[in-house]
């Protein structure tokens, strides 16, 4: 599984209904040239089954119909929440009066288009209401996303700081209680959790950057070893406690020319995720970097549990569940979306081959 | 039983610290278990363990089950109490909660 430059765009979609079929082969020639997928229907049921079947982004739709007027088919696709969004042009007849045009308003149209269609008018009014539809769709996923990640990062700062301030009350309060070994076993939890604070909240800045388009990328030439070494310090002890031994694996010095920061956060959140998913006490994560010809690879190695077709395949989504390690180790399933980002911001891809229960090989490939 | 190993840290030394013997467990079945072979007085239980239904699950399955001694549940949560699944426990506490708070609800229940 490759997660590289962004997958095609699909068409933006469009449902006429109109019960005259030269009406729909006039419109429908004229959306041809705009790049849309049309999909067609003189019945209105089926045009209404149809739209709930699979939300098209813009409805044109014929107010005079037997069995089934525009307005009803206007009124049931707005009584439904799943598709009650989706803009709805009428078409209409040049002499529709005034009193009928402001029903199809009141029922929901967003516009009209007035028969005998315009191709010009066509192409503007389809065109303006796409995009509007398109933006709106992507502001509402982009909520919801935002509305998800608050919610995360309330609950996975929640906990490791509350046990922190827990632990430091009790031990402040009643230090002669504790036994140097409690003490040492104390710091010890406390640290992990704030080093996990820590990699949230590097990866929630790193994520803000890219969003607000404002991260600079620079080129410097780095010793990769002893980037990833400074990167990974805090997994050393993650990974020691865990029993999961992590090596660094390379022919040369390995210096490179990139962005320091960028590829230092690529590859530990790919070995915090390696770590995580190696097994306890036996697992082994290896970071092998290899020069090609136009490109230097980092591949982060695991012989941990490995992640099913369907788990591969949803990999990179803003909707993908966080799953836990195999020590119950949580995650916020964010740190796979800043390597993709900041992969895509060194021109690199990302390849994925795992195979349940036999473990995961991340390959990221940044050109130079 | 909570899967964040620092708050079972913490719980664990506030009550041994206040003479009261503790067994943490991370997971379901870790719980059933131990709850099987140790029958104890009190659980506290987290309620979102990677989903947020399987705290409110193990609680069915103590409610259902038969013990020697019938255990006092305690729910361990971020969120609001709800109807949905308050009934099943005894007493609530909400997290981030202090190590007092948690002395003072184990005290009032045992």
């Amino acid at each position: 599984m490759k997660a590289e430059n962004k997958t095609p765009e699909k068409k933006p979609s469009v449902v006429i209904v109109d019960d005259q079929l030269d009406n729909i082969r006039v419109l429908g020639s004229i959306l041809t040239s705009l790049n849309l997928d049309i999909r067609p229907f003189t019945d209105p049921q089926e045009g209404l089954a149809s739209i709930f079947a699979a939300p098209p982004d813009l409805i044109l739709l014929d107010i005079l119909m037997p069995h089934m007027d525009g307005y009803e088919v206007c009124r049931r696709i707005k009584a439904s929440k799943e598709v009650q969004d989706i803009p709805v042009i009428f078409l209409t007849a040049a002499f529709t009066r005034l009193e009928d045009m402001v029903r199809g308003f009141e029922v929901g149209a967003v516009d009209y288009i007035t028969k005998p269609v315009d191709a010009r008018i066509v192409t503007v009014r389809v065109t303006t209401h796409i995009n509007l539809s398109l933006a709106k769709k992507t502001i509402a996923e982009e909520n919801s996303f935002k509305n998800k990640l608050i919610s995360l990062l309330a609950h996975d700062l929640r906990n490791p700081l509350g046990g922190v301030a827990g632990l430091l009350q009790l031990i402040r309060t009643e230090p002669e209680q504790w036994t140097r070994e409690e003490l040492f076993e104390a710091v010890e939890q406390m640290y992990l959790s704030i080093a996990g604070v820590q990699n949230l909240l590097e990866n929630l800045m790193g994520w803000a950057d890219l969003v607000r388009a404002g991260i600079m990328v620079s080129s410097e030439p780095v010793n990769l070893i002893e980037v990833i070494e400074e990167h990974i310090q805090a997994l050393q002890v993650q990974a020691e406690q865990k029993g999961v031994s992590l090596e660094i694996r390379s022919s040369d010095n390995f210096e490179v020319t990139t962005d320091r920061h960028i590829i230092g956060t690529i590859v530990r959140n790919l070995t915090a995720n390696a770590v995580k998913f190696a097994p306890p006490g036996e697992g082994e994560v290896v970071i092998i970097l290899a020069h090609g010809r136009h490109s230097f690879t980092v591949t982060v190695q695991d012989n941990g549990i490995g992640m099913s077709e369907e788990e591969q395949a949803d990999l990179f989504s803003h909707s993908a569940r966080a799953r836990r390690g195999t020590a119950g180790e949580k995650g916020s399933g964010f740190g796979l979306l800043v390597c993709l980002e900041m992969t895509r911001l060194l021109g690199g891809t990302i390849d994925v081959k795992s195979e349940q229960n036999a473990g995961s090989e991340f390959i990221v490939r940044i050109p130079v | 039983m909570d899967d964040e190993a620092i708050i079972g840290f913490m719980i664990e030394k506030t009550l041994t610290h206040a003479d009261t013997a503790v067994h943490v467990t991370t997971t379901i079945a870790e719980a059933q278990q131990a709850v099987e072979e140790w029958n104890p007085h009190c659980i506290l239980i987290d309620l979102n363990l990677g989903t947020p239904e399987d705290g409110i699950i193990f609680s069915r399955w103590v409610r259902t089950h038969k013990h020697s001694t019938e255990p006092l549940l305690v729910a361990l949560t971020a969120y609001p109490a709800s109807e949905e699944w308050m009934p099943n426990f005894d007493k609530y506490l909400r997290k981030p909660f202090t190590a007092d708070k948690l002395q003072t609800v184990i005290s009032e229940l045992l």
